[in-house]
């Protein structure tokens, strides 16, 4: 029984804790949607493709978030037609290039800027080079045909995707962007995004606090004995534990007994893969783009931070 | 929209509301600190009130439809975390014999956070440091806790045959920096005379000298809620006093200061 709530306090934990950024993130989208225009939005973006890349990369030190209320973001800056080559790489890089993040890394490794410094570059890595494999898609490309719960908006949304649409003034499409009803517009938005995105929080959760509680400890220690082993199993409990990037250095500094490069891979990995993560990739993106972003991450920060450890680096 | 459709709808949109309201409840409540930091209070109270009138909101929209798997989610949700604070005590100090040592206290208790407190304790003619194990750890290589140095902790007592054998006991705690989903346990060795005098997941305050000690291989022990513990490799607590006393403050650690006055 002890085990049982101890499963029930993780699983609420990880749910009450990624709530709000999730809230935030399903906000974001809709204000994006009800509020900022097409046009706008596109002004803001640089026409060549490293351009791109780079705005999407570096996009998280101004928008600050974690990776529990990415998706919906980076799904609404799809709908409204930002080049998938922007909103990947944010989605990818933002949980861990952002002010809060290196802050709190930071914290944990008392001051050490090496560690920041590999955990960018351990990032950067997979979404540059997922922003680069994209190349001219178009959000309706990468996204689902039905990617969101919107029910009664999503006929028309799909609509917009190919045509760039903007629900502008006057526009009559039936999704509530009515010029007199814009709040509540953002507020039904809100709620229909969290919602479609919450479930895949509270059962990603509840696997992760699984793992969490009855996974034996002394299985870590097994991997610790050998670079290649210890960056595996880092990773393999980055993704199964699930920890917001936010918090996640605390508990990397705490294994002690594995090496730094496998710490910062554990912090690499669990920002754009985790159990959290992986239903929402498959939920809101076509299954071709959602296993990208759920391989491309682990096989690039698995082989760099094996070479870096190789090579001598921490 | 047809009757099923509808009742989905209602359904979903009170639990909605109820997992919001249950929220703003709790961060305000004395269990806050079982589940998250309590610095993050503020943050569950406003997404609460803001999901409790959305969950209202999307009660009345007629145009709304529910999706079975949102609304069992949510109920999932609300009946792990009615688990998690009415449950039994997950944990309750362990039987006086070996075994895995406990967070500190009971969790169906209420801790007073707000005592007023000296940045040291003075025994005799030493002046001891008040810190908690975190602090006491990162002191190592922050520059506040030196070889020699005096210090007073608390925490709950763990040991094992192999801590017995070599001298010790462990003194334990969470620390909590978001959520209880990411707790680390966080252990001090202290060197004692007769460590079978000391019960395991009995609280305790250790007054010590930070002595430097070749790191203890032991790997055996763990702390409840913990997947990984961080300890020094480098020092151990020589006890000049331990005594068995109440959890001051929270039993798990929160907040890990820099500087004096420490969060103990």
């Amino acid at each position: 029984m002890q085990d049982l709530v101890i499963f029930a306090t993780a699983a609420s934990a990880i749910v009450l804790e990624a709530a709000p950024f999730l809230l935030l993130g399903s906000l974001i989208g809709a204000l994006i949607e009800v509020l900022v225009s097409e046009q706008a939005l596109l002004r803001c973006i640089p026409k060549n493709a490293l351009g791109q890349v780079a705005v999407g990369l570096f996009a998280g030190m101004l928008l600050p978030t974690c990776e529990c209320g990415i998706v919906p973001v980076a799904r609404r800056l799809l709908l409204k037609n930002v080049p998938p080559r922007t909103a990947i790489p944010y989605m990818m890089a933002a949980p861990v290039v952002n002010p809060v993040v290196i802050a709190s890394t930071l914290f944990a490794f008392q001051g050490d800027l090496s560690i920041i410094a590999l955990r960018l570059l351990l990032v950067l890595v997979p979404a540059t080079a997922l922003g680069l494999a994209l190349g001219d898609a178009r959000p309706a490309d990468v996204l689902r045909q039905r990617p969101t719960d919107l029910k009664k908006y999503d006929a028309a949304e799909a609509a917009h995707l190919p045509s760039g649409h903007d629900h502008g003034p006057g526009c009559a499409c039936g999704c509530g962007h009515h010029d007199h009803n814009k709040l509540l517009a953002i507020l039904r938005h809100t709620a229909a995004e969290f919602l479609s995105m919450a479930r895949f929080l509270v059962f990603g959760g509840v696997v992760a606090a699984a793992f969490k509680t009855f996974l034996p400890p002394e299985i870590l220690a097994a991997f610790a004995g050998s670079p290649a082993l210890a960056i595996a199993g880092l990773m393999l409990l980055a993704v199964l534990l699930s920890i917001c990037s936010e918090a996640d250095a605390f508990v990397a500094a705490s294994f002690g007994s594995f090496p730094a490069m496998a710490k910062i891979a554990f912090m690499a990995v669990g920002a754009m893969v985790d159990l959290k993560l992986i239903p929402l990739f498959l939920a809101v993106f076509r299954r071709r783009v959602a296993l990208a972003l759920i391989a491309a991450p682990i096989v690039a920060v698995y082989a760099v931070s094996l070479a870096l450890a190789l090579g001598g680096v921490r | 929209m047809t009757a099923p459709a509808t009742l989905l709808r209602i359904l979903q949109g009170s639990l909605l509301a109820s997992s919001g309201a249950f929220m703003a409840w709790l961060s305000r409540s004395p269990f806050y600190w079982q589940l998250l930091n309590p610095r993050y209070s503020w943050l569950t109270l406003g997404a609460g009130l803001i999901l409790t009138l959305l969950g209202i909101i999307h009660l009345l929209h007629a145009g709304q439809k529910g999706r079975p798997t949102e609304t069992l989610a949510l109920t999932l949700f609300l009946a792990l975390a009615a688990l998690a604070i009415l449950g039994p005590d997950a944990f309750a100090p362990p039987p006086p014999t070996y075994g895995s040592g406990y967070s500190g206290g009971s969790l169906t208790r209420t801790f007073d956070d707000e005592t007023p407190q000296q940045p040291t304790v003075t025994v005799g003619d030493i002046t001891y440091t008040r810190l908690n194990l975190a602090e006491l750890l990162a002191g190592e290589t922050g520059g506040w806790a030196n070889e020699n140095g005096h210090f007073a902790i608390q925490g709950a007592v763990l040991r094992t045959p192999e801590l017995d054998r070599a001298g010790y006991i462990a003194v334990a705690r969470l620390y909590v920096y978001c959520c209880f989903a990411d707790a680390v346990g966080v252990v001090t060795l202290v060197a004692v005379n007769h460590p079978e005098n000391h019960r395991p997941g009995s609280w305790v305050r250790v007054l010590g000298t930070l002595t430097p000690d070749a790191p203890f291989q032991d790997r055996s022990f763990e702390v409840t809620g913990a997947l990984s513990t961080a300890r020094s490799q480098h020092f151990v607590l020589d006890a000049n006093k331990i005594e068995e006393t109440p959890v001051e403050g929270v039993p798990f650690i929160l907040e890990i200061r820099q500087k004096a006055p420490f969060a103990y």
